[in-house]
Order: C-alpha cells, then structure tokens, then sequence
C-alpha cells in the first residue's frame, strides 16, 4: 500500500464525515472533523514504527468506526441543536418491536442511538423512561449546568429483601447482650458496620442508643430490683442496726445510707427509705425504664425499615449530575 | 423480557456510565484526545467506533466538566489535553458512590440463593 493510497483512504474517509457532519451545526463539524483528523495523523506517527504498518491506516480509520455513527454520536449529545435528532428518549419510544437485539446496526454498539432502536421491552426502556434513570439518555444540558435528578435505583418499585445480615445485626444488637452477656451485643455492632445496607448516620445510630441494647435495661431492672429489696430492708429504720450505728457514728444527725442514695435527715424520715419522695423515685425508675427499653426497639425498627428501602434510595442520595 | 434482550440492555449501560468512565481516566492527570480514545478502545465492548468518543469529550467540555488546553507536540499538530473540572471531579465521585452501591445491590441479587424472612 502507498503512501498516496494511505492518503486517499484518508480523504475518502475524511469527505465522508464532512458530508454526514453536514447535519451540524457548522462549528461542531469543523471541530469534529479537526479532531479526526488529528486522530488520524496522532495515530500514523504513533504507528509509523510499528511492522507491519503498511495497513495501518485502514486500521485506523476502521476504529474510528464508520463516518455516520460519530455525527450520529454528535447529534445526541447536542439535541438541541441538530434538526429532528430529540433527546435519545425519542428513539427509545419507538414501541418494542419483536426484532431480537441482534437486529440492531451495531450490535453491541455504545453510539447511542442505534442501539435504541429496538429498545426490544421492559428492562431496558424502563430503564430509560424512568425519570431518575437517564443514564442511558444523553441529552445536553443547559449551559453551565447539569440535570441534578437522583441516579435512580433498580428500574423497578419492587422492594427489596432485607439480607439475613441485616436481620442478624437486629437480633445481635437487641438481645445478643442478654444471651451471652456483652459479647453478644458486641457482634451485632461488628454486623451492623459490616452490613453494605445503611449508611453511616444509621450505623452510628445502631451503635449508641443503646449500648447493650436491650441488655442495659434488663441491667437496670436488675439493679432496680435489688435496689428496691434493699430499701424494704431498712424500712423499718428505727430497729435498723444499720441505722443505729449511723446515728451513733454521726450523732445527733442520722444519715441513712440506702444503697447509693444518699439522705440527711432525722430517723422519721426514713420509713421511705430514702431522702427522695417514692413518687419522683418511681416516675424516674419509669422513664429511665422507658427510654433504656425504648431506645433499642426504636433502634432495631428503624435499623430495619431502612435496610428495607432501596438500596439506592433516589430520595436520600444528593442529586447525581448526568452530564450524559 | 424476551431473552437476547440483555444485549441491548448492556449496550445502553455502556453508554451511560462512559463519560463517567472518560472522567475516572483523567482523574489521576491530564491526558490528551487520542490517548484517551486509545486507552477507552482497548477495553472490551467499551465502544464499536473511537471516533465516538471525540462527541462525548466535546459534550463534557461543554458541560463544563472537563478543562482543555492545547498544548504544542513535537511529533505532529497541537494536541487538545483534558483534565477534570472541579464539576467535573464532583460529577465523578458521586457516580463512583451510587455505582458501587448499584453494583453490590445487583450482584447481591444475583448471587443471592436463599429467600429471606423479610
């Protein structure tokens, strides 16, 4: 192959993409054609050492893929600006004929409208037609900007399952500290960071309220229970030997030391039991109760409503710009 | 679904995520027009013809999100060389995020072999 033959390729080649870029708008052929052609000769010099260059051009000029595909290309990322080419969603709507997919022009092609051309069902138009799912679409954009709509999830609404790992971290996080003691809450918060299925905010959720989970109340009842059975046992505080000793110790103030609570006062006082009125004692122990019993549960069901959502929640996620 | 159909399906993921793929190729340094093109054709079933790829450079230069400039080459004309726009690096992150969780999400569906309660 001569060089005058290399040459003539090239200008055929060339006239070729001059005449389908006639279809542009006169700026963006000029460009593209500049851009080609330097391709062209980038290539040619990059393989001019290469053995066996002799059809190298028509190499070349053969992966650049044929003159009408690449105005084609043009056309759908400029839409707005090429006559009768609208955004590539206008092809997609051509109704999905029975021909198989290996009736389009390109198989396998990634120039966007010829493999729209049979959109060929559900999965893939969906995937188009869903508002958040423009990926495929390559419509231009408005100057300075991009589409700010949310990368959409799977095409369809089907909620997904939650993973036995997620549900695993709820169990492990709610009671694996009342089967075996601490570790076992300590495992589900090794499952909730591992789990893929929520994000940082939930996990960190899952980890503080409450450590132990349900654990800590069962604790707090525990040491209510105990607590309680102490102050009965010095109720009777004037035959306290308890008490007696206080008071001989202190003198004349009696100071009855109820198992961590503290309270100054004469002997009549104490036949509650403590320095604190029983009504405030109880209402405390009830909404501490509530809250360390509450907490997890709350924890668990939210943990599991958003590993229930989509993974990709469109809503959530900040806007993916599709510069497509 | 008509089986055959997955072709067309992936053909129009190819297009879809390859200006994001064009802007993880520059995120590490600036690289010029036909080494870009070289560097997307020699990845399998990237693209059918490279000179697809010079539309999409110009979209994502008009778009703001990759920067040119020219610079001269001692071997031929000027070459055209890109980088990532500030936009442009924020447009990548943000796929690369919501393409992994895409990603795991679909190949935990596929893999996946037992029906859970939920």
């Amino acid at each position: 192959m001569s060089a005058y033959d290399d040459d003539q390729l090239i200008a055929d080649y060339v006239r070729r993409l001059e005449t389908a870029g006639s279809a542009l708008p006169p700026d963006r052929a000029a460009e593209l054609v500049e851009e080609i052609t330097a391709h062209i000769a980038e290539a040619r010099s990059a393989g001019a050492d290469q053995v066996g260059s002799r059809s190298s051009v028509r190499n070349i000029i053969e992966r650049l893929g044929d003159p009408t595909d690449i105005v084609q290309a043009a056309m759908d990322a400029a839409p707005n600006d090429a006559p009768g080419s609208a955004t590539p969603a206008t092809a997609d709507r051509t109704p999905g004929s029975a021909t198989p997919a290996t009736a389009d022009r390109t198989p396998g092609s990634a120039t966007p409208a010829t493999a729209d051309r049979t959109p060929g069902g559900a999965t893939p138009a969906t995937a188009d037609r869903t508002p958040a799912g423009s990926i495929p679409a390559i419509a231009d954009n408005p100057p300075g900007g991009w589409n700010g709509r949310p990368v959409g999830g799977m095409p369809d609404g089907a909620a997904p399952r939650v993973g036995a790992l997620e549900i695993c971290a709820v169990i492990f996080l709610l009671i694996g500290g009342l089967i075996v003691p601490f570790i076992g809450w300590v495992v589900g918060v090794i499952l909730l960071w591992v789990s893929p299925r929520w994000r940082r905010a939930d996990k960190w959720l899952g980890t503080l309220v409450w450590p132990g989970g349900l654990l800590a109340p069962a604790i707090l009842i525990a040491v209510g229970g105990f607590a309680s059975v102490m102050v009965s046992s010095v109720q009777s505080c004037s035959s306290s030997p308890i008490i007696q000793r206080a008071s001989q110790r202190s003198g004349g103030t009696v100071t009855v030391i109820n198992h961590g609570r503290q309270a100054a006062g004469d002997a009549a006082s104490c036949s509650s039991g403590a320095g604190w009125p029983s009504w405030l004692v109880i209402s405390l122990a009830v909404v501490l109760m509530a809250a360390a019993i509450g907490g997890p549960i709350f924890t668990a069901v939210r943990l599991l409503r958003r590993a229930r959502q989509a993974p990709v929640s469109a809503s959530a996620e900040p806007p993916v710009p599709i510069p497509a | 679904m008509v089986a055959g159909e997955a072709g067309n399906l992936v053909a129009q993921m190819r297009r879809g995520v390859l200006p994001y793929c064009v802007l993880a190729m520059l995120r590490e340094k600036e690289r010029y027009g036909f080494e870009l093109v070289q560097a997307l054709g020699a990845i399998d079933g990237m693209v059918t013809g490279e000179g697809t790829i010079y539309p999409l450079l110009a979209r994502l230069r008009r778009q703001g999100l990759v920067e040119t400039s020219w610079r001269e080459s001692a071997t031929g004309p000027p070459r055209r060389y890109y980088r990532l726009a500030v936009a442009g690096r924020d447009a990548l992150s943000e796929f690369t995020a919501s393409w992994r969780r895409l990603r795991d999400s679909v190949d935990d569906l596929l893999a996946s072999s037992g029906e859970s309660p939920f």
